[in-house]
């Protein structure tokens, strides 16, 4: 009901800012901020009472992992809404948080790995990769505004985006930290991912394609990070390196589970 | 009663003519006094500004009396006139409400949608409560003024593009930067153009602001002005490397700042953003520079394309305020009719009021009544039954002003008795 609740909330948010683009009436910009933040709390207490009522189903839960993503994907948009006044974000970030929410909505609470193969390890493996990886969702689209925006400016051509999207330094800022912040979980995630797999399958580490990929994407972004911290990256690399970086994230998890046992 | 306005503006004089009638500060109370003499004129506004001078008068007779108005400011500013009728308007009744709220909304001004013009009408119904009569219409004409105003800033964007080139070029700035606190500007040049960019960007709460110029001693004058530092022109190159946004506007023939230079300062930078704005002609800044990544460079031309556009889309959201007018137009004019039903309304009460104490005084004799308790237990009693009475026919009257339609007497007497069949 809960989580029912805040993808409805987080529908009314949509609505009311595109309202408040076509009619620039401040009241919009008010209540789309206000039922994207309730949408985001609502969510985010619907995950903390199942960690705590079902801990034992969550792990390999899709519908929970779906609406973590969704929680995170609308918190960072919210943040974002809240430190730099650009109430514009949510329009493009919560389309993006609605179709996880409704897949989650749809989709069975199936349970993809049995209770036996449940562990401590596993528990922090599965949040700290979604997460991370979310984040890395945030950085991609804010490395895309950067693209558009800084098109605009360089070519003197103003289309309907100039006004809608944040500033250059804004979007550069936003998709440093959350590709910073993402790599820092996702680090988390695969270490962690690494020790269950030694303790699942008594000290062999098998390298699925799964694997490699996650491997390829966690390397993608710590060079993109060594370069940017210590020889310093133009905005626009940082910008392509976190949209390649999310293309690597889409194989690891959506097109290695279509094309690819692993 | 009705509303009328004798004005002139920028549109209608020239700015000889507007300074002579332009009302100081210390005129104002003068002035309402003088108008006020005339006791036809019942409320009265001033609203003078830099680009008008406006008489609302709230009288019975406004073609004598806008006249009277028109005498006493010929006299008071030395004009003959006859001739200063030529440069004024008059409207009258809805139009001269409808005038105000445009004028309000920065509609009628200058430069379209400017937001000066509202702090100014405020400022000048302030006045009117300090100085002249200020009774129902202008109380109501100020809150209606001010509502529109409000809503016009806040339902259209006739204010959000900047048409002024300066203030287009720091609205630029922020596109790339978002929060200027945090950044530093060079400004190479010390005339106008140079003087009110800097201003903006002051404005606009830059962290610091350097200023060169050939002659090193107005680079000085300007900075005092600004906040900012001066620095002499043979080290411009120095400072080059820690400013984020650069204005320039010099009469030099050749480039201030080049490609070569701005390639060595980017190595320096990390890639941090340039913002180059260049307002000269000939143009003081290599136009190749915006050939290098994260610099950006806007010449004169580039900049009154933006403005060109900000002028089209206020002009485009000027339709959306006169809708928003035409609106208000109406409300106070359902006011304004409202006002004819207080007084029979007034009257109706008032014969209530009569027969219920006539009625207490008869029952009071009759029944030998002298407890002054019981007849005022009496009095509430039946005062609570005449107000049940009146409740009906008085909210279907009031309700009934917005509605044009001709009745016949039983269609009216069901209408105000609220009688269904």
């Amino acid at each position: 009901m809960l989580f029912d609740l805040s993808i409805f909330l987080y529908m009314l948010s949509f609505v009311m800012i595109g309202f408040y683009l076509f009619f620039n009436n401040e009241r919009f910009s008010f209540f789309a901020k206000l039922f994207a933040i309730l949408g985001t709390l609502l969510n985010g207490i619907y995950l903390v009472m199942k960690w705590i009522l079902l801990p034992s189903s969550l792990s390999g839960n899709i519908s929970y992992i779906l609406s973590l993503i969704t929680f995170i994907l609308s918190l960072s948009a919210v943040i974002v809404v809240l430190r730099y006044k650009k109430i514009s974000v949510l329009l493009f970030i919560l389309p993006i948080s609605i179709i996880f929410a409704i897949a989650a909505f749809f989709h069975q609470p199936l349970l993809l790995m049995r209770a036996y193969h449940l562990g401590f390890w596993l528990f922090v493996h599965l949040p700290l990769t979604i997460a991370g990886s979310s984040l890395f969702i945030v950085s991609a689209i804010f490395g895309i505004f950067y693209f558009i925006q800084e098109k605009q400016l360089k070519n003197k051509k103003f289309g309907f985006l100039y006004n809608v999207l944040p500033s250059l330094d804004i979007s550069n800022r936003i998709n440093t930290s959350t590709m910073i912040t993402g790599f820092i979980l996702f680090t988390g995630g695969l270490l962690s991912g690494f020790i269950w797999g030694i303790y699942e399958w008594e000290g062999k580490i098998t390298f699925s394609p799964k694997l490699v990929f996650a491997l390829i994407t966690w390397f993608i972004f710590a060079m993109v990070i060594f370069i940017k911290k210590w020889k310093g990256l133009a905005p626009k690399g940082t910008a392509l390196a976190s949209i390649i970086g999310i293309i690597s994230v889409i194989i690891t998890y959506v097109a290695l589970a279509f094309f690819i046992k692993g | 009663m009705q509303l009328a306005v004798l004005g002139l503006n920028h549109n209608t004089s020239p700015i000889e003519i507007r300074e002579r009638l332009a009302v100081s500060n210390d005129n104002y109370e003068k002035i309402y006094n003088k108008i006020l003499q005339n006791d036809r004129i019942y409320e009265l506004l001033i609203v003078s500004t830099c680009n008008r001078v406006e008489y609302y008068i709230v009288t019975d007779d406004f073609l004598c009396n806008v006249d009277a108005v028109l005498y006493i400011i010929a006299s008071e500013s030395g004009i003959d006139p006859i001739e200063l009728r030529k440069y004024t308007y008059i409207h009258c009744g809805l139009e001269a409400v409808r005038h105000i709220f445009k004028v309000a909304s920065g509609l009628d001004s200058l430069v379209l949608g400017e937001p000066q013009i509202f702090g100014q009408v405020k400022d000048a119904f302030t006045k009117a409560k300090l100085y002249g009569k200020f009774d129902t219409f202008l109380n109501k004409l100020e809150d209606s003024t001010i509502r529109v105003g409000k809503k016009v800033r806040t339902q259209t964007k006739i204010s959000e593009n900047p048409v002024s080139v300066s203030y287009a070029a720091v609205e630029l700035a922020k596109k790339i930067f978002n929060d200027l606190s945090e950044r530093v500007a060079l400004v190479i040049g010390a005339g106008e153009m140079c003087e009110l960019a800097a201003k903006h960007l002051q404005g606009g709460g830059i962290k610091e602001i350097y200023i060169t110029n050939r002659t090193y001693e107005r680079a000085v004058m300007l900075a005092n002005e600004v906040n900012g530092k001066p620095i002499p022109l043979d080290q411009l190159l120095n400072y080059l490397k820690n400013a984020d946004i650069i204005i320039s506007s010099t009469g030099s023939p050749t480039y201030m700042v080049t490609y070569d230079d701005v390639l060595k300062v980017m190595a320096d930078r990390k890639h941090e953003p340039m913002f180059f704005i260049d307002i000269a002609v000939p143009r003081d800044i290599d136009p190749k520079i915006n050939e290098i990544e994260n610099t950006y460079v806007y010449d004169i031309d580039d900049l009154k394309q933006v403005v060109e556009a900000n002028k089209k889309q206020r002009e485009k959201e000027a339709i959306k305020a006169l809708e928003i007018i035409d609106q208000s137009v109406k409300d106070f004019e359902d006011w304004l009719e409202s006002l004819k039903i207080v007084p029979i309304i007034k009257q109706i009460r008032q014969m209530y009021e009569d027969i219920k104490n006539a009625e207490i005084e008869r029952m009071a004799d009759k029944l030998k009544i002298n407890d002054a308790e019981e007849l005022r237990k009496v009095d509430i009693f039946l005062t609570s039954y005449m107000n049940k009475l009146l409740h009906t026919p008085i909210t279907n009257i009031k309700d009934s002003i917005k509605d044009k339609k001709h009745y016949t007497i039983p269609e009216a007497s069901k209408i105000i008795f609220g009688i269904k069949e």
